[in-house]
């Protein structure tokens, strides 16, 4: 953050009001103001004597953690929220934030986003490549991060490409205001597959099934991959405990010279390891969730079908045909990012994924499924219209409070992240969207944008 | 009691039967809400009646002749439908243009145009009735485009503007114009050929003779210019499209008495072109939104329009942009686009302020007949 913008930080309340002598273009002047300037109570907000202090106040806070506070506070340190009350007591030297009259949010997630994500990335070949993470792969430079934070949106999950069938790990970034290094909250969200999403033009069933049957087979193979492990170390054991005195290795292997000289048991082969069967084995064993993009009411439930056979933690992304089988996705509790919800950011060769209701989200929440919204654009600057997906989605029979959550509290529960965002409340990241009315109604100005605590979008007097 | 005659099966199928059933030839009356007439004042607890597919009254407690059916509309908002002034629903792909032949002046494709496409049913729910009708985009002169309802009527008009596309998408390898230079000579010399009276070309004549809007597609700031170079050159009643470099047609288009279409959903949304709109107002452009299906979805125009106040953009402009202002630049104004006694009985009744887009479009009527009413949950 650069002192220019420290200084235009500490400068008032919205940071554009305050007369020039307070805001210093260095750190040092604030000292000096808050010297020469005894503390004014009220009207502006004193210099930030103490950095990283902010309470936010006088807003409607809407935690997704309960009923919204009318004129409440929120009180942030270390980039950390440390208070979310009607009352809370501020520390003097806060920078004072007045939200009076606004509303403030959870900053805003977008559950299925190309941000950072190189297009190379996405056009990766047909091959099965669990191993791979999405993490490995993004683009800290790109400078579209700071345009979509301006819509309030603080963490995006980036999805590996929809070319290949399994094509690795996701991962939850948090949006930066400027090109560096990136703030990863996870790196292993869950492995993306995808059953029946026409790569180029190839819709045919055929391609549709053979999708289906290789991310089967891949499974399959998984569970042949454990067997194998497991039957070695059945056998290691064994032999251990047969050669047990005579040598002292534990599990080494290539000892040879220490095996003992009498009779000669076979030490067994150590099978070979295998990255991507190691993702897959933590997929079966229901440690990190398999996500499938999946559209169409066949592929859907050939999706589903996978979760029966393998007893994995399944997430549906897209589903777009969802609205016709609710029933069968909320009975298995599997839980849907629901994108794209506006068809405007796909690609219009991409619109043949089925029929699209723009009441999707809706019919799936009413059967009882748990869903995020994904604004699912072809490009990373898509994610700024997270607001108008899910203005898109309530207006069709999610209503508000529940569009709200689903890029919010719902998102971050379902990608596995919600002890950092999604929520409002003592101890989670300090990702706060402070907003000029209804927070999903796109006429609504983002005022403001906080990511782990600094200010990181304010709206000027000028915008 | 009621009747759904003329209603075609397509159309047929999207109604959502409730108990009144549908509307009808015997009237409407959509009483009480906040009536956004867009021509003059807004009316807060207005009625509307439509009567033969056409608003014959507006105004306070107005009484329904028997059999007409009444909205309760008390609490929300009513505004003239929708105007998407560029698309191409209910075409398929390979019907928008023929692309061996550049200078299609005279093809339409209203004549591939089909009704029943779900695109269309889908777009009518969220408030749009009228759309131009246009070809594509690998022609320099594209063809004639049509002013079309999505309900009962349909041809709004055949003959509503000619497209013109100044964009790389319109030069081939296998067929003149290859080249910039190349498509600018032809437009010029089809243009001059027209100009002095009804030669062959009468589509071009009605334009060069400002009979007929013409919409130019470009693909750049250096092809707006062209555009408003040819258009000034021709005395062209144009309208500019730019998807990628809206923000920078202020400067290129001020005072040149060109209007603007406008993309902000579509292509790369940068906050450049999000608030291309209220900069283009600000210059005094007239201004209308385009959704350019199915390169974008109908169903965001709403957002389109909500986008551009968010950045700025005046609430009533913005709204005028939506319906009004684009009907005028379509040639359609005096069937469409306000709440007035006369016009085409086309309206939305939205829950919320119209241009609020979470709250739902609640009935779409087209010609006096309702084409989308929103299911009570």
């Amino acid at each position: 953050m650069t002192a220019a913008r420290d200084g235009r930080i500490t400068g008032s309340p919205r940071g554009t009001l305050a007369p020039l002598t307070m805001r210093p273009k260095l750190s040092i002047l604030s000292v000096v103001v808050v010297l020469l300037v005894p503390l004014q109570t009220g009207l502006a907000a004193q210099p930030a004597a103490e950095p990283g202090v902010l309470a936010i106040e006088g807003g409607r806070i809407i935690t997704m953690a309960g009923e919204p506070i009318e004129g409440g506070t929120v009180l942030v340190s270390e980039g950390k929220i440390r208070a979310v009350g009607q009352t809370v007591e501020i520390p003097a030297g806060a920078r004072r934030i007045d939200a009076r009259g606004k509303t403030v949010i959870p900053g805003l997630v977008d559950a299925f986003s190309r941000l950072y994500v190189y297009p190379q990335e996405l056009m990766e070949g047909t091959q099965i490549a669990p191993e791979l993470r999405i993490t490995d792969g993004v683009d800290p430079y790109d400078e579209d991060g700071a345009e979509v934070l301006q819509h309030g949106v603080t963490s995006v999950h980036a999805v590996p490409g929809s070319r290949s069938l399994l094509g690795g790990l996701s991962g939850v970034l948090k949006v930066a205001p400027e090109p560096g290094p990136l703030t990863v909250v996870s790196d292993g969200v869950a492995v993306r597959g995808q059953i029946g999403v026409p790569a180029g033009n190839s819709t045919s069933s055929l391609h549709r099934l053979a999708t289906y049957a290789s991310i089967r087979e891949a499974l399959l193979a998984t569970r042949d991959y454990l067997w194998t492990w497991r039957k070695y170390e059945r056998d290691l054991a064994q032999y251990e405990k047969r050669t047990e005195g005579n040598g002292k290795d534990g599990n080494g292997e290539g000892r040879k010279e220490q095996k003992p000289k009498g009779e000669k048991p076979d030490r067994p082969r150590k099978p070979s390891t295998d990255p991507g069967s190691e993702v897959l084995a933590r997929v079966l064993r229901e440690e990190v969730p398999l996500q499938i993009e999946a559209h169409r009411v066949a592929d859907i439930l050939n999706a589903l079908r996978l979760k029966d056979e393998f007893g994995i933690e399944l997430i549906l992304l897209g589903c777009s045909e969802g609205h016709k089988i609710p029933g069968e996705i909320a009975k298995r509790e599997v839980p849907v990012i629901v994108a794209p919800v506006s068809l405007s950011f796909v690609p219009p060769s991409r619109l043949k994924y089925g029929e699209h209701s723009r009441a999707n989200a809706a019919a799936l929440a009413r059967a009882g499924v748990k869903i995020a919204l994904g604004v699912g654009g072809s490009e990373g600057l898509h994610s700024k219209f997270v607001r108008a997906c899910a203005a898109v989605a309530a207006a069709n029979g999610l209503g508000r409070d529940l569009a709200l959550r689903a890029v919010t509290a719902n998102a971050a529960e379902i990608l596995g992240v919600s002890d950092r965002v999604g929520i409002l409340a003592e101890g989670k990241d300090a990702d706060i969207a402070i907003i000029g009315g209804e927070p999903l109604d796109i006429r609504s100005k983002v005022e403001m944008v906080i990511v782990d605590g600094a200010v990181a979008f304010e709206r000027g007097a000028g915008d | 009691m009621r009747r759904s005659a003329g209603l075609t099966p397509a159309l047929a199928a999207i109604l959502l039967l409730s108990t009144n059933g549908l509307a009808s030839g015997d009237g409407l009356l959509v009483r009480g809400g906040t009536v956004w007439t867009i021509s003059g004042d807004t009316l807060e607890g207005a009625d509307v009646l439509v009567l033969d597919g056409k608003i014959a009254a507006v105004g306070p407690q107005l009484s329904a002749p028997d059999g007409a059916r009444t909205i309760e509309a008390n609490g929300k908002h009513v505004c003239p439908g929708f105007v998407d002034a560029h698309s191409h629903l209910g075409l398929a792909r390979a019907e928008r243009d023929e692309e061996v032949a550049p200078g299609a002046t005279d093809t339409l494709v209203l004549d591939a145009f089909w009704a029943g496409r779900k695109d269309i049913r889908r777009a009518a729910s969220s408030g749009v009735t009228t759309i131009l009708l246009a070809p594509g985009y690998t022609n320099p002169i594209g063809g004639r485009c049509s002013a079309v309802k999505l309900g009962p009527g349909r041809v709004l008009k055949r003959d509503a503007a000619v497209k013109l596309v100044l964009a790389e998408s319109a030069l081939m390898r296998d067929r003149k114009p290859t080249s910039m230079p190349g498509l600018l000579d032809m437009l010029r010399q089809e243009l001059s050929a027209a100009a002095p009276a009804e030669g062959e070309e009468e589509l071009l004549a009605d334009a060069v003779r400002g009979e007929i809007p013409v919409q130019m597609f470009c693909d750049g700031v250096a092809s707006a210019e062209r555009a408003a170079k040819l258009a000034n050159e021709f005395g062209l009643r144009a309208s500019v499209m730019a998807p990628d470099a809206a923000h920078k047609l202020p400067r290129i288009l001020e005072g040149t008495g060109l209007s603007v279409i406008c993309l902000p959903l579509s292509t790369t949304p940068t906050e450049k072109l999000l608030s291309a709109p209220a900069r283009l107002a600000e210059s005094g452009l007239k201004l209308a939104f385009a959704s350019l299906a199915p390169l974008s979805d109908t169903g965001d125009l709403r957002s389109s329009a909500a986008f551009a106040v968010a950045a700025g953009l005046d609430e009533g402009a913005a709204l005028r942009a939506l319906t009004l202002d684009a009907a005028e630049l379509i040639g359609v104004a005096d069937r469409v686009g306000s709440i007035e006694v006369g016009k085409d009985g086309d309206l939305v009744v939205t829950a919320g302020e119209p241009l609020d887009v979470t709250r739902p479009v609640e009935l779409v009527v087209v010609d006096g007949e309702i084409v989308y009413e929103r299911e009570a949950r």
